[in-house]
């Protein structure tokens, strides 16, 4: 290994370090972080640390409705007229995955989602729906989520204490 | 006085550089290349949902915006590059990346497919994983950047195969930083999440642990075994292993003569893992433990059972005995 390799070696495991213990300390939210690593994309790349962090005592599902007219109002909660999209085949993942990229929560320099990101789903559910399904066009889409308490007899075990939270249209 | 601060200076730097720089063969990174790839592979032909996830056409959220004044930074470059993704351009970029997964398990020109992997990796990432804002897959994107370092295609390759016709020899030994970097971030896997739990307010007892077999991540037999009504003392007592165990990985992994043991906890913590929670990614961890073994034993082991009925095997043996008497 020449010398000029082991330097770059060098470096790059002393980087590597730096990283990893900065990851570390992230735990406690104490961080020694130049400027130039302080980016959203640089960040938090090597804090891989905090896993479950919240005791999970809530279950949650995203739905999607469409309305094969356009409503005067925005309907709070799904409505007998409206169409159940099943948002869950565009999520062909776990729960836990399919919820976690619905939720935003991983989304760069958006630490707190918002309602922009549920209107840009619903036109693109409306735009999949549409080509897939020509016969049962809708006009508008409306996207909830629907939360009640977890239960170890089954994941929809209590569902029927579901509240809904509007998250977004088009 | 001075006399020994400086042995012990030269000392703790001659440790230093041979933990960090050995010399050995390169077949247990060979063997780990094969089994990411085999890895990879099985995870992308999973995610073959192109035109959802990876166009224009499905659920289109990039991390960064396409930029409206040219690109002068990574953020805009990396805007540009995920810029509307036509479905035949998403279609296109998903195969190209499955015939470079092919190329790495093979090790057909196994340094520019890890690069060209490492480079479609970080576009997915912020294409589409990053919505997942997931440990494992800035993970992955790490060990791929070392295994492109790394000589982890110099032998069990189609590059090696092609270098013997050519009559050009395996390299018997060659540095191996990158192996340790790869054994280094694996320990500090495990004892950073040791370390988070045992200050974490949410592991403070066994609530957390028994509330994910029935969470957003639990299989059926998560939900199976939630349903036991197991007395919540068993969950107190599981995490204290869990978090032990974690802790003490970094011993383990790294002591020859107890990594057996903490092979066969890993293996078993991750397989129970990955059978109770819907989360397969961490089982690319097992098959890195081959990482920690001594390098010339994977190379005899490899040799024995793989290499020896052939004549290039026998001459391999016969230098590798050499070099080991020498």
């Amino acid at each position: 290994m020449g010398r000029l390799q082991k330097l770059a070696a060098y470096l790059l495991i002393l980087g590597f370090l730096y990283a990893n213990i900065d990851g570390m300390l992230l735990s406690w939210h104490i961080r020694f972080t130049p400027t130039a690593w302080n980016r959203g994309y640089l960040s938090n790349f090597f804090y891989m640390y905090g896993v479950f962090l919240e005791v999970h005592r809530t279950n949650r599902e995203y739905v999607a409705f469409g309305s094969t007219a356009r409503l005067g109002e925005i309907p709070r909660a799904p409505t007998s007229g409206m169409m159940d999209l099943n948002l869950r085949q565009y999520y062909p993942q776990s729960h836990g995955e399919s919820n976690q990229r619905l939720s935003f929560a991983g989304y760069l320099n958006r630490p707190s989602c918002c309602n922009v990101e549920y209107d840009k789903l619903a036109f693109y559910i409306k735009r999949l729906h549409n080509i897939d399904k020509p016969q049962q066009q809708v006009q508008g889409v409306y996207i909830y989520v629907l939360y009640w308490p977890a239960s170890s007899q089954g994941y929809y075990a209590r569902v029927d204490e579901a509240e809904v939270e509007f998250l977004g249209w088009n | 006085v001075e006399l020994n601060l400086r042995d012990t200076v030269f000392s703790v730097a001659r440790r230093w550089d041979a933990f960090w720089f050995p010399v050995g063969p390169p077949h247990a990174l060979a063997v780990f290349r094969i089994f990411f790839g085999l890895f990879w592979l099985t995870r992308w032909i999973s995610l073959g949902h192109v035109k959802i996830l990876f166009s224009e056409d499905g659920l289109y959220f990039p991390a960064f915006p396409a930029p409206q004044s040219g690109i002068h930074d990574f953020e805009s470059f990396i805007g540009a590059l995920t810029a509307s993704p036509s479905l035949l351009q998403a279609w296109t970029l998903y195969l190209i990346t499955a015939a470079l997964l092919l190329f790495i398990i093979v090790g057909a020109f196994s340094r520019i497919a890890l690069l060209s992997f490492f480079l479609a990796d970080i576009y997915y990432y912020y294409l589409y994983f990053h919505l997942h804002g997931t440990s494992f897959d800035r993970l992955l994107l790490i060990i791929t950047f070392v295994l492109f370092l790394s000589p982890c295609g110099a032998v069990l390759s189609a590059d090696s195969w092609w270098a013997k016709r050519r009559g050009i020899k395996p390299p018997l030994r060659c540095s191996l930083w990158c192996q340790r970097i790869l054994c280094v971030q694996v320990a500090f896997l495990y004892f950073g999440t040791g370390i988070h739990k045992l200050t974490s307010e949410a592991w403070k007892n066994g609530d957390n642990l028994a509330a994910s077999f029935y969470g957003d991540y639990a299989t059926r037999l998560g939900f199976w075994i939630a349903r036991l009504n197991v007395p919540p003392g068993v969950f107190d007592v599981l995490t204290i292993f869990i978090v032990l165990f974690e802790l003490s990985m970094v011993i383990l992994l790294f002591h020859k003569r107890w990594q057996k043991w903490g092979f066969l906890c890993g293996s078993l913590f991750h397989l129970a893992n990955s059978s109770i929670l819907w989360i397969p990614e961490f089982l690319v961890i097992i098959p890195s433990y081959i990482l920690f073994i001594d390098p010339d034993i994977v190379r005899r082991f490899i040799e024995d059972h793989f290499e020896s009925n052939t004549e290039e095997g026998g001459v391999l043996k016969a230098e590798t005995t050499r070099e080991t008497l020498a």
